[in-house]
C-alpha cells in the first residue's frame, strides 16, 4: 500500500494546513504505511496549454519538462492519492488545478461512451484511487464543496471522496487504505 | 453597452475561444451602440492586467475553455487574484463562456454553478453562461462548423440587443444534454468515425501510428 499525498497549499502564510498534512504522514509512518508528501509549491509547474503534443506528437509526455515526469511517475505508481488543497475563492487551488489539468496525458484521444457522456479512453491499465481533501472554507454557508466533488467525481479516474481537515486523521487511514 | 472581452484561452495561438469570441462579437456589434475591448489572457503578466481591468469594467464577458470540467488552472489563478475584491464588486454584471470538445452539455453544469458562485461571492451580477461542446478543431474546419459559429453570432446579437441573454436560446444552444436519447448505434458509428477520421488523421499528420499513440511512457 502506497499513498502519495499531493499538498496543492501556495499560501506560505498558512503553515497549519501544512501541518495537518504532516500530521496525517506522521500517522501513516507509525502505521509502517508507505506514504510520501509532496508540496507541490516547490515545484514551477507550467500550466497546460493545451497544445496536444500528449496526444499527437510524444504520446503520453508533456510538452513542459518542468518536473512533472516525476510527480507523473510517483501517481501511477501509488496505491492511493490524496489530493489536498485548502479552498481559495470556493474552489480547489489554482496550483491543485494546474496538476489535474497536466493528468490530461494520462487519457488518450479517443473516445467512447461512458454513463451516457462522451469519455476519452484511458491510457494505463490502472490508476491510483484518488481522494480530495480540503479544509473548512471560510464561506461555511455555502455550496462549494458538493461544486468540488461533482467537478472531481467527472474529471479524476477512481475518485472516491471527499475528506476536510474537520474529518479526525484516524478515521481517514482507516478508510483509504480498505479501498 | 461597453463590454470588456477577457479570452482565457491557455493556448499561445489561434484558439477555438477566440473563433467563438469572433463571431459573437459581429452579433454584438449589430447593435451600434455597443462597443468593446478584448484582454488576452494567458501568462502571469495579463493575469494582472486582466484583474486591473476587469476591476475598471461595468459588463464584463469571460470566455475560456473547458478544462478537466473546470475552469484552467490559469483563469482560476485569476478568480484568486479577485480574492480582495469579494463583496466589492456591485453594479458589475458578468457573463460567461466556456467551450470544450465533448459534445454533451452535462459536462460544464458544475462549472456553471460555479460560476454563478463566483459572482456571488464577488456581489456582481451572475448574467450567465454560454455552454458550447463539440467545439474540438473549429481552427482547422470552420466550414463543418457552421451551425456552432452562425449560433454564436445569434446569442451575441440578442445579448447585444438586450443586454442580457435569452436562457432559452442558450439551452438549445449547448444541447444535447447527454446522448441517452441517441441510438447506441448511431453513437458507437459517431464515435468510430470521429476517432478514424478525425484523431487518426492528426496522428498521420504527425507520423505517429495508432499504436504508438498508446504509448505507455510512465509504466503499464
Amino acid at each position: 500500500m502506497k499513498v502519495l499525498v499531493l499538498n496543492g497549499n501556495p499560501k506560505q502564510d498558512y503553515p497549519e494546513f501544512d501541518l495537518y498534512l504532516e500530521q496525517l504522514k506522521n500517522f501513516c509512518d507509525e502505521k509502517d504505511i508507505a506514504v510520501e508528501l509532496i508540496l507541490l509549491r516547490e515545484f514551477d509547474l507550467h500550466n497546460c496549454i493545451g497544445c496536444y503534443s500528449c496526444w499527437l506528437k510524444t504520446p503520453g509526455i508533456c510538452f513542459h519538462r518542468d518536473g512533472m515526469e516525476l510527480l507523473i511517475k510517483k501517481y501511477l505508481a501509488a496505491d492511493i492519492v490524496i489530493l489536498a488543497s485548502p479552498i481559495i475563492m470556493g474552489f480547489v487551488s489554482s496550483l491543485l488545478k494546474c496538476f489535474n489539468d497536466r493528468l490530461i496525458l494520462l487519457g488518450h484521444p479517443f473516445l467512447y461512451l461512458k454513463n451516457d457522456r462522451m469519455a476519452h479512453v484511458p491510457r494505463y491499465a490502472h490508476y491510483p484511487q484518488t481522494v480530495l481533501f480540503l479544509d473548512d472554507p471560510k464561506y461555511a454557508e455555502s455550496d462549494c464543496f458538493s461544486l468540488i466533488e461533482s467537478v472531481y467525481q467527472r474529471s479524476s479516474r477512481e475518485f472516491k471522496k471527499m475528506f476536510t481537515t474537520k474529518n479526525n486523521i484516524q478515521e481517514i487511514i482507516d478508510e483509504i487504505t480498505h479501498y | 453597452m461597453k463590454l470588456l472581452i477577457i479570452n482565457g484561452s491557455p493556448k499561445l495561438g489561434i484558439n477555438n475561444t477566440s473563433i467563438l469570441l469572433d463571431k459573437f462579437i459581429l452579433g454584438f456589434k449589430e447593435n451600434p451602440d455597443n462597443t468593446f475591448q478584448i484582454c488576452r489572457m494567458n501568462t502571469k503578466e495579463t493575469y494582472q492586467k486582466a484583474v486591473n481591468e476587469f476591476v475598471d469594467a461595468d459588463n464584463i464577458l469571460i470566455a475560456f475553455p473547458l478544462y478537466t470540467y473546470s475552469m484552467p488552472a490559469g483563469i482560476k489563478l485569476f478568480f484568486e487574484s479577485l480574492e480582495h475584491y469579494q463583496k466589492k464588486c456591485h453594479g458589475k454584471k458578468v457573463a460567461f463562456l466556456v467551450q470544450y470538445g465533448f459534445v454533451e452539455a452535462t459536462h460544464a453544469r458544475p462549472l456553471e454553478k460555479y460560476l454563478a458562485f463566483i459572482c456571488k461571492i464577488l456581489e456582481c451580477e451572475y448574467m450567465g453562461t454560454i455552454i458550447k461542446g463539440g467545439c474540438d478543431g473549429l481552427s482547422r474546419n470552420q466550414i463543418g462548423a457552421k451551425k456552432i459559429l452562425r449560433g454564436m453570432y445569434e446569442i451575441g446579437k440578442s445579448f447585444g440587443a438586450c443586454g442580457k441573454f435569452d436562457y432559452d436560446q442558450l439551452n438549445h444552444y449547448s444541447a444535447p444534454e447527454v446522448t441517452k436519447k441517441m441510438n447506441r448505434l448511431l453513437v458507437k458509428i459517431m464515435f468510430w468515425a470521429i476517432n478514424k477520421f478525425y484523431w487518426e488523421r492528426a496522428f498521420k499528420k504527425n507520423g505517429i501510428s495508432v499504436k504508438e499513440s498508446f504509448a505507455k511512457p510512465y509504466g503499464e
